[in-house]
This record gives structure tokens, sequence and C-alpha cells, in this order.
């Protein structure tokens, strides 16, 4: 099993926040950019049983090849949210964003081209995140630029309004988390950095957009389900050239490494669970997620993914590293009786 | 089998593109839009090349319009690089909005107040708009835009400052537009005093009326301090000048807070706000309602 570099992790881990980020809706209180500090405060604190495992290797893969039962959770939630990404995209790809053909050739289109790169595998997915990142980047910049003449610091309000809404909505959409714990023994180099860093990116951009949102969009953007898209809609830096075509793309890319992602790991799992059909899950757990998207309640994915998130990311981690506190102590006292 | 998989992946990436399926020559672009809604909506539109067409075409919806012109034209209509939309008063928010969220109107694009009829039967827009924008550049004029208009017909007193067609003077003056299509007039002195009182601004020079005849005294920026104390608001307007002329200086702070004075007159006769009052008294938590006229406290100062 070939080993992933720490930074292609946060590049990997950003991205998917990234999308997630996109798609909160309703992001017009200022009293929202406080409960993103504090949500992600809460998942720092949420992350030091994974961050304390980090340190040791295969923990993870020792855990759910002792346990598949548990391995088989892990992979019911990488499809539930899967297909719930797939439903999202419905929901969220506003008209101006897939403007060009019907949303049905477009969404068919990002589709197989997911089917292909769940095909590649994980390592060549976290081999293109770098560059994705740096196209998202080039992305945030050029949103910044377009809405910075329109900043108007006199919209944001001091209240509380919004602050616990957002630590709750901030902490239901941070399953990147689970993304961390299931690679973590598959990453070398500064893991905790790793997330230590995703955590505060994520928190960075996250604060940004709801700056620009409530700054630049005003009014508008409580008018609108996803202010990100009002930004982008806002935000046209050049006066003889549209950005449009950059925010689809990243837009497309975010979403395509985000299933990608979801498939990826799924594989990955399965390498411990059904080594014999491993290289095939990544495009069948594709097709298992659009059956689902398709014929499950999405409130309900919603609620399963939500209450298994902190079970299995934190629950999980926490247990495990609970043992291994337990297993050397009494080491170190049966070595201290024989001693 | 690795090659195939490239070359699948490769085709695909071509439709991603979108370029397979519309030849640029198959679509209009358009450099102005007119919009009234009297019985039915029509729609106007002012294409970049000089001799383009300008016939109205009528319609219950914006997508209705978008596709009569579409047949007219014998193109697809992209609005995404419009400079400038004209409206009457019987068109005012919603088609706006539609514009801009649905059809990729920019939110840069300006707004005129005039008769879209009259208008497209002899205006030029590529003149029009380079005045509006050297108004603007030149202290002459407030800036204002789509998305700024928008914003402020969606506040509680549902009104927005767009440039007019005059035809008294060189350039625009200003009217405060209601949402419900009626419309006031804004003096000149007025006018000139939402420059201020608006956002902070660039260099440019202005010409003042003094004794010994005009002179020129220049601005390198302007800057807008606002705050809110109980249920008084404070605009203060602050004027970076290297000119040391004491005389001119003083000058130059009087006729500022002149025209300060006069546009938050007029403004609030005309029971409007386009100067950002709403959201300074919803940071002091004041409770606000259509009729409330607050107190406006204006200072100027020259640096």
């Amino acid at each position: 099993m070939s080993k992933i570099r720490s930074s292609q992790l946060f590049c990997i881990l950003v991205l998917c926040g990234a999308w997630s980020v996109i798609c909160i809706p309703s992001m017009n209180e200022s009293g929202q950019i406080l409960g993103t500090i504090a949500g992600c405060l809460l998942q720092i604190l949420f992350c030091l049983p994974m961050l304390a495992l980090a340190k040791r290797q295969g923990s993870f893969e020792k855990l759910i090849q002792s346990q598949k039962w548990l391995g088989m959770l892990y992979i019911i939630f990488f499809l539930l949210w899967g297909a719930q990404s797939f439903i999202q995209l419905w929901e969220v790809s506003p008209p101006q964003l897939l403007p060009y053909s019907s949303k049905i050739a477009g969404g068919i289109l990002i589709i197989l081209t997911c089917l292909y790169t769940s095909s590649v595998g994980l390592k060549a997915t976290a081999r293109c995140a770098p560059f994705m990142i740096a196209l998202f980047i080039i992305s945030v910049i050029i949103l910044i630029l377009g809405a910075w003449k329109r900043i108007d610091i006199s919209r944001i309000a001091f209240t509380r309004t919004g602050f616990w809404d957002s630590i709750t909505i901030y902490n239901n959409l941070s399953c990147e988390l689970m993304i961390a714990w299931v690679l973590l023994d598959r990453v070398k180099g500064r893991r905790n950095l790793a997330i230590n860093s995703y955590l505060l990116t994520k928190a960075g951009f996250c604060i940004l957009i709801l700056f620009l949102s409530i700054t630049v969009g005003g009014r508008l953007t409580e008018l609108t389900g996803y202010p990100f898209f009002m930004l982008t809609t806002l935000s046209q830096p050049l006066q003889g050239q549209r950005a449009d075509a950059l925010y689809i793309l990243v837009f497309v890319m975010l979403y395509i490494m985000h299933i990608t992602i979801q498939t990826g790991i799924i594989g990955h799992l399965s390498e411990f669970l059904f080594p014999a059909f491993s290289k095939y899950t990544a495009p069948v757990s594709l097709l298992f997620m659009l059956l689902l998207a398709w014929l499950a309640d999405s409130n309900i994915m919603q609620s399963i993914t939500t209450i298994s998130l902190p079970v299995l990311a934190f629950l999980v981690p926490l247990l495990l590293r609970m043992k291994q506190f337990s297993k050397s102590i009494h080491k170190e006292q049966s070595q201290h009786e024989a001693f | 089998m690795k090659h195939f998989k490239l070359l699948i992946f490769l085709l695909l990436s071509l439709l991603l593109t979108g370029c397979s399926s519309e030849s640029i020559a198959d679509r209009v672009y358009t450099q102005a839009i007119g919009l009234t809604c009297d019985k039915q909506l029509s729609f106007y539109t002012q294409g970049f090349e000089q001799d383009s067409d300008t016939e109205a075409v009528t319609g219950t919806s914006i997508a209705e319009v978008l596709r009569c012109e579409e047949s007219v034209n014998g193109g697809k209509v992209f609005i995404g690089h419009t400079e400038l939309l004209c409206l009457d008063g019987t068109c005012t928010l919603e088609p706006a909005e539609e514009l801009l969220f649905q059809q990729g109107l920019s939110p840069a694009c300006k707004i005129l107040y005039t008769n879209p009829k009259k208008y497209f039967q002899d205006a030029d827009s590529t003149a029009t708009v380079h005045m509006i924008r050297m108004s603007e550049q030149n202290g002459l004029l407030s800036s204002t835009e789509l998305s700024t208009a928008l914003n402020e017909w969606h506040g509680i007193w549902e009104t927005a400052l767009i440039p007019a067609e005059s035809k008294s003077q060189d350039y625009p003056e200003l009217v405060l537009l209601h949402k419900n299509g009626t419309c006031t007039k804004l003096s000149d002195t007025a006018s000139k005093g939402m420059y201020w009182l608006r956002r902070n601004s660039g260099s440019f020079t202005m010409t003042l009326e003094t004794p010994d005849g005009e002179q020129d005294i220049f601005i390198e920026k302007t800057k807008l301090q606002k705050s809110s104390q109980q249920d008084k608001l404070y605009y203060h307007v602050i004027v970076n000048t290297k000119d040391s002329n004491e005389e001119l200086r003083d000058m130059l702070q009087k006729l500022i807070t002149k025209q300060c004075k006069f546009a938050v007159l007029e403004m609030l006769r005309a029971n409007a706000d386009v100067i950002g009052m709403q959201d300074l008294l919803e940071n002091a938590n004041i409770e606000i309602n259509k009729n409330l006229k607050p107190e406006v406290e204006i200072s100027v100062s020259i640096e």
C-alpha cells in the first residue's frame, strides 16, 4: 500500500472542507463569525484523541483488521456521505454555475468524470490535490479582488444572532475529520501539523466567506440560499472578462475531488475487509452512492451521518487511545513486578 | 486499456469546455438593456456594434422576452457584458434581480433612469456609460451600480439612488427611485453631497468659485466615517488635499458641509436611505420603521 504525504493529506482535507463551506446555507449574521471560531476550537478539541494516535503507526488499521464490523460502519458512513453529496450537488448548483447545458447534462458529465477518477486510486488523487489547491487559491484571490471594492464594513453588526446555529452547522459539516482519521496510517510526515493546519485553514475560509457575504452581499445575502454563489455573482473583478468560467471550474473540481476521496477511502477500507475485490470497490461504491441518493431520504441520511460523526471520529479514537494507555500502564506494572 | 481510458477522459474533458456546442458568431452580446413593465414586459437591447438592432420585444417574464429576443436576433443573447440597464420606474426590483441572479447580468452594471423606448431610438450607450464613469471619477456623481441599487431597494426605505438623463447639464442628475416606481429628483447640490456621504473615493480635481474667479483644488482622497450614538447618526467626511491655501480649504469645507446637509435633508424628505443609515441604526439596536427620520449630524474636516 503506497503512502501519501502529509502535505497531500492537508490539500485533500482543505479541498473537501472548501466544498462543505460553499454548501453552508444562510450565512448572513455577524454572530456566525464568532460561532465559526468557536466551532473550530471545538473541533480541535474533538481531534485530540486522533492527534494523540497520529504519533503511533498502524492504530486504525489494526483496529479494523480485528473488528471488521467497525470497518463496515466506516464504509456505510462514506456511502451515506457520498449519497448526500450527490443530493447537495443537485440542490446547490445554481443556474449561473451550470448555465450552458441543462442541469442533467452537467450532472451526467460530472458523474462520468467521478467514475473515471474513482478508478485511478487514492494515491493519484492525492498527487492531484496540490495542483487543485493552487487553482482553488487563485479563485479565492480573484473572489477577494472582485469583492474588494464592494466591501462595506458598516454592514457588520456586533450581535450574537446566529452564534449557536453556526457552531452546529460548522460541526455537522466537518465529515473531513473522518477522512483524516481513516487515512492517518497511510500518511507519512507531520500528520498532526497537516490536521491542525487544515482545521485553521477551513475556519479561515469559512470566516472569509462569512465576512464577504455580510459586507459585500449585504441584504442580498438573505435572498439567496447559498451565499457563496451570490458572492461569485457579485465578484467580477475584470470589466471586459467575466470570472464565471473559473468559478464553474473550481465548483466542479471541488465536487469531483470530494466524491473521488470518498470512493477512494471506501476502496482503501475494502483492502482490509475484502482484499479480493478491493480493485473494483471504488467505482462500484460510486454507483451505490447514486442509488442511495436516488432512493433514500436525505434527512435520514443527514441524521445518520451527523450522529455517527462524533462516534466514529471522536469516540473510537478516544477509546482506542485509552486502551493503548491502559495497556502501556499494565505493561509497565508487569515489567516493574518482574524487576 | 490505460490508453483507452485516457482517450475517453480527454474526450469528456473536451465536452466540459462547452466550446463544441456554440460558435461565438451565434451569440448576441448586449451593451445596454432597457426594461418597461406597463401591461407586459418590454425588453430593449443595444449591442456593441454601432448599427445594432434596438427593436423591443414583449413578454410576461424575463425568460420569455429573452427567448423572443433570441428568435429576433437569430442567436443566443448573452447579457454578461452589459454595461447599462435603463429603467423607467415601472420596472424596478424584481426584473433587475432576475437579470443579476438568473441571467448573469454584471453586478457593476450601471443603471439609468430614463424612458427606454425614447432612449434606445437615438442614444449611444458607449457615450452614456463613459459619461457616467467619468462623472463618478471627477467627483460629480456618486458611484451607483446594480448591486448597490438592489441592496438599497431591499432596505426598509425601499429606495435606490440612480443616475438619470439630464437635459440641463453635461453629467447625469440623481434621482431617488422607490421600489414602487415613484421617483424624487435631487437638486444639484444634494446630488454632489451624495458623493461624499456614500463611500470613500480616490483623487480628482475640484473647481471652486472664489471672489477672484474659478480655482482648482486637487483632492487626493476622501474618507467617510460613520457612527451612531443613541438615536443620532454621525457622518464625518475627511478630505485629504495638499493645497495649503487656508482660504480655499475653508471654502471647500463649507461647500462640502452644505452639499452633505442638502443631501441628507432631501433624502429624509423623500423618506429614503441611500447612505447606509439602516445598518447604523441596526448596529445601535434601534427599532426601525418606515416613518423613522433619524437625526443626522454632518462634520467635514480638511486634512
